[in-house]
């Protein structure tokens, strides 16, 4: 071989071993991955339904994923913006508070539920033998919402309530938020509130139904009287500050979840999931309007 | 005899290395226990003065100071609150301390013959103590539904068997003379204590009932997280939803109203001593 | 004593009646006379009371069927039940994270506060204005409850035992300072100039001086915070500081009022034990013994 062609090969060698040297890079940086996700349900609850999918992650991505189990829907945005949580599994709306408040995220991947359909709704739950039938029946009553950050849970009930020209703290008697999900619709079966908002796919698919196959509850006790527009689906994010590389990993991991680990990404979605798919950050943006109205609501 | 001093030094001496020991053992393991991570704190700590730094700042990024008028914009809703949270204190207190009131003497042993009524009383107001208010407002809450209701309760109880330990430590210190004199007079029980006893504890237990009052408005403020009355509840809200200049706003009025509370509070205080002392 | 008898006043003995209330006039006015101030406050608070119940609706309809509600929940806690021995390690667990991180937060802000205290009292200070933003800076320490400081730790160093660790500091180091500052404005100088006296220098006053003085009503401070901060340790995991707060709200949430009676009886065994060693040590060091 002639000298140049020797420089080139040995150039060659090199830079590959250059690219895969960097490729292991970020391995070192991130001995292991921190994954939080809004608690829609209660810690216990949480922890079981991930922790299949945590180790699936680990796996595929090739370092240790931890899960994060958080109090509240802004711990998953404060952790974020601390760059303490690397993937952040958000509702809608705490992925808008969280781009709103300058923390560097960027969404993934996005639900989807059977049909394909990449959205939910909100509804508000009361029980079957109570006399209400809508949402002026509920005048003096109280209203059990579910974090200030949640998007079927607090943003759209309160955006449905201005177009029906009503201000929840004037016409309910109290407004309290439960925390989570499970907790409204506790509070509910309790009698502390009267009506609950809450998240719902479709008549099989809605945290009600989960609860109920727990026997937690009996979803024959509650009826629906109200259900909102189509809401845009909940994002997986992850800090902007990651490693081109590594991102490009968790986004195959996710995106391939439901064929290399069916009985973990099913555990998710107690099986009424379909795969994830991609989105970008403009899905959103009518999201982030909506937060900012609902925040100028409260100046009223 | 020098021996002797220089023994009982090294006793203490030794029993106090001892002591220092076992609580640094103890302190070793709580540690670990409670995951203290001093890198942890230290990488962190940064995140704490922006914190602070965050919530001293309006949306459009300059200093809260330079507009107070946006700073406090809610003052009237907020002002209503603190409001509601004053008067949760003070009627917890007040039907706290008139429950340990009526109890104490009965927990006091110098004034009840009965040795198991002052036991079962002791223990009642123990274990109204014991269980943090927080918790019996969580349960109220349950049972009474959301509203200061079930905080005043839960701050009733928990003062009920705060202030009845120090009434009943009060009264067992009283001279137990004009006591007998009444009796000697012929008075029943409910003279007794009326001339007897009240004259020596009055301004004793309006002093400790103060204290509880100042301590009450600081539990009152955060009853709210679960939904029994008061500010807290917009506090958490404000808190979670990153509004940070409306959580630098809450927590000033909140610590304002604390410290005039203490302050007046401990005048009246000081004023009530000086009649004990006096009589 | 014991051998007498107490004859009640025979009617014979009220004849110099009028002789006695001239004599002590004083002492047969009626009892409004004197105190009317007192009345008036009385009549104050009792307004300020109903006008309470009245804002804020205590109605005695509400009350009542509260109280029936509350009788229910009564019968469902008893007996205390844990379910399972796992979940009892649990709780154990959990009652042991909530006395670390008690000791812990007492013990870190008893250390600080210690020197702190020098500087907001008047006789040891460096001068007034540092006193006077002394206790000011402690007095908005104090002014935040312990929930409050453990929702912005959280947001520094994230959930768990840490977070209720730093948050107990905060509330401790205000309470400690203040109580600390105020034990040395009243210890008695005198010690303090007879050391000063036999030639010893400032700091060696202080030491021999008013130390002495100080380390026993301090300690008994200390050990008294230690106990009350069992108790709020055990409710701050509520908000997710760590402890059992947490098990304890989810237990009232899910209903599962078994077991949140048998935590509650936890605590109280807890907060007992630490009464009783309390108060054991407080004899052991100060030679005082506690009723």
């Amino acid at each position: 071989m002639s000298f140049h062609r020797r420089a080139v090969l040995a150039l060659a060698a090199c830079s590959i071993m250059a690219v895969s040297a960097q490729a292991q890079d970020w391995k070192a940086k991130y001995p292991e991955l921190i994954f939080a996700t809004i608690p829609a349900e209660n810690a216990a609850q949480v922890t079981e339904r991930y922790k299949d999918f945590g180790a699936y992650l680990s796996k595929e991505i090739g370092v240790p994923v931890k899960l994060r189990v958080v109090g509240d829907y802004a711990a998953v945005i404060e952790g974020q913006r601390a760059e303490q949580i690397h993937i952040g599994y958000h509702g809608p709306a705490s992925y808008a508070r969280a781009r709103m408040t300058g923390v560097k995220i960027t969404p993934f991947v996005i639900e989807v539920a059977k049909g394909g359909v990449k959205g939910y709704h909100s509804v508000f739950y009361v029980k079957n033998n109570s006399p209400y039938k809508t949402i002026a029946d509920l005048k003096g009553k109280n209203l059990g919402l579910v974090d200030p950050n949640s998007m079927s849970g607090n943003n759209v009930p309160r955006f449905a309530m201005n177009s029906m020209k009503l201000t929840p703290e004037e016409h309910f008697g109290k407004v309290v938020y439960t925390g989570s999900h499970v907790n409204a619709v506790m509070a509910l079966n309790q009698g502390t509130v009267d009506v609950a908002a809450n998240w719902w796919n479709n008549e099989n698919d809605s945290e009600l139904v989960r609860m109920s196959d727990k026997g937690m509850v009996k979803k024959e006790d509650f009826r629906i009287i109200f259900k909102s527009e189509q809401i845009v689906n909940s994002p997986v994010t992850y800090l902007d500050s990651l490693p081109a590389d590594l991102k490009k990993r968790i986004e195959q991991a996710f995106l391939n979840a439901h064929q290399k680990d069916k009985a973990a990404f099913e555990k998710l979605s107690d099986g009424k999931g379909e795969p994830y798919q991609t989105v970008t950050h403009d899905a959103y943006l009518p999201v982030v309007e909506l937060a900012k109205f609902v925040d100028s609501l409260r100046r009223k | 005899m020098e021996m002797a001093y220089a023994q009982a030094v090294a006793l203490k001496r030794r029993q106090l290395w001892l002591g220092l020991l076992l609580l640094a053992v103890l302190v070793l393991l709580s540690g670990h226990v409670a995951e203290i991570s001093f890198s942890k704190l230290y990488q962190q700590i940064g995140g704490f003065s922006s914190y602070i730094d965050r919530i001293f700042h309006l949306e459009n990024g300059r200093p809260v100071i330079s507009d107070p008028a946006e700073w406090f914009w809610g003052w009237k809703k907020w002002l209503a609150l603190m409001g509601e949270t004053l008067l949760m204190a003070y009627l917890g207190t007040l039907l706290g301390a008139t429950a340990a009131f009526v109890l104490c003497f009965l927990a006091s042993q110098n004034l009840t013959q009965s040795k198991g009524v002052v036991f079962f009383t002791r223990r009642l107001m123990e274990f109204c103590r014991t269980v943090p208010e927080l918790v019996f407002a969580l349960i109220f809450v349950v049972a009474f539904s959301l509203g200061p209701l079930p905080g005043i309760l839960a701050l009733a109880i928990h003062t009920a068997g705060a202030l009845c330990k120090l009434f009943a430590e009060v009264v067992e210190n009283i001279d137990m003379k004009p006591v007998d004199g009444v009796v000697a007079t012929g008075g029943n029980w409910f003279h007794k204590i009326r001339f007897a006893v009240l004259p020596q504890v009055a301004s004793n237990f309006a002093s400790y009932a103060l204290l509880r009052f100042e301590i009450n408005v600081r539990g009152a403020s955060v009853l709210g997280f679960v939904g029994a009355g008061g500010i807290g509840q917009t506090l958490l809200e404000v808190i979670r939803k990153f509004y940070y200049a409306d959580v630098s706003a809450l927590l000033i009025m909140i610590i304002a109203t604390v410290m005039v509370i203490d302050a007046v509070t401990e005048r009246i205080r000081h004023k009530l001593i000086g009649l004990e002392a006096k009589s | 004593m014991s051998d007498l008898t107490i004859n009640p006043l025979a009617t014979s003995d009220l004849a110099p009646r009028e002789l006695l209330r001239r004599r002590y006039a004083s002492h047969f006015k009626p009892f409004y006379q004197d105190n009317l101030m007192a009345i008036f406050i009385g009549l104050v608070a009792l307004a300020v009371f109903v006008f309470g119940i009245y804002k804020l609706e205590m109605t005695f309809a509400r009350f009542w069927g509260g109280l029936g509600e509350l009788g229910k929940m009564v019968v469902l806690m008893l007996p205390p039940n844990p379910e399972s021995w796992a979940m009892t390690k649990v709780y154990l667990y959990a009652v042991l994270e909530t006395l670390a991180i008690a000791l812990l937060g007492t013990l870190s802000a008893a250390l600080a506060a210690f020197p702190l205290g020098f500087l907001a009292a008047r006789n040891t200070t460096i001068n007034r204005l540092v006193q006077f933003m002394a206790r000011r800076s402690f007095d908005t320490l104090r002014g935040v409850d312990i929930l409050i400081w453990a929702l912005i730790w959280i947001n520094v160093v994230g959930l768990g035992p840490f977070a209720g660790v730093l948050a107990l500091f905060m509330a401790d180091l205000g309470i400690f300072s203040k109580l600390f500052s105020e034990a040395i404005e009243t210890a008695d100088h005198k010690p303090v100039e007879g050391v000063l006296s036999t030639g010893g220098s400032k700091l060696t006053s202080v030491r021999f001086g008013i130390l002495t003085q100080l380390m026993p009503v301090l300690l008994s401070q200390v050990l008294y915070a230690f106990e009350s901060n069992t108790r709020s340790a055990s409710i701050i995991g509520i908000v997710g500081a760590g402890g059992i707060g947490l098990i304890l709200s989810e237990q009232i949430r899910t209903m599962e009022f078994q077991q949140m009676s048998f935590v509650i009886l936890l605590i109280l065994i807890t907060v007992a034990i630490i009464d009783f060693l309390c108060s054991k040590l407080r004899f052991a060091i100060i030679g005082v013994r506690a009723r």
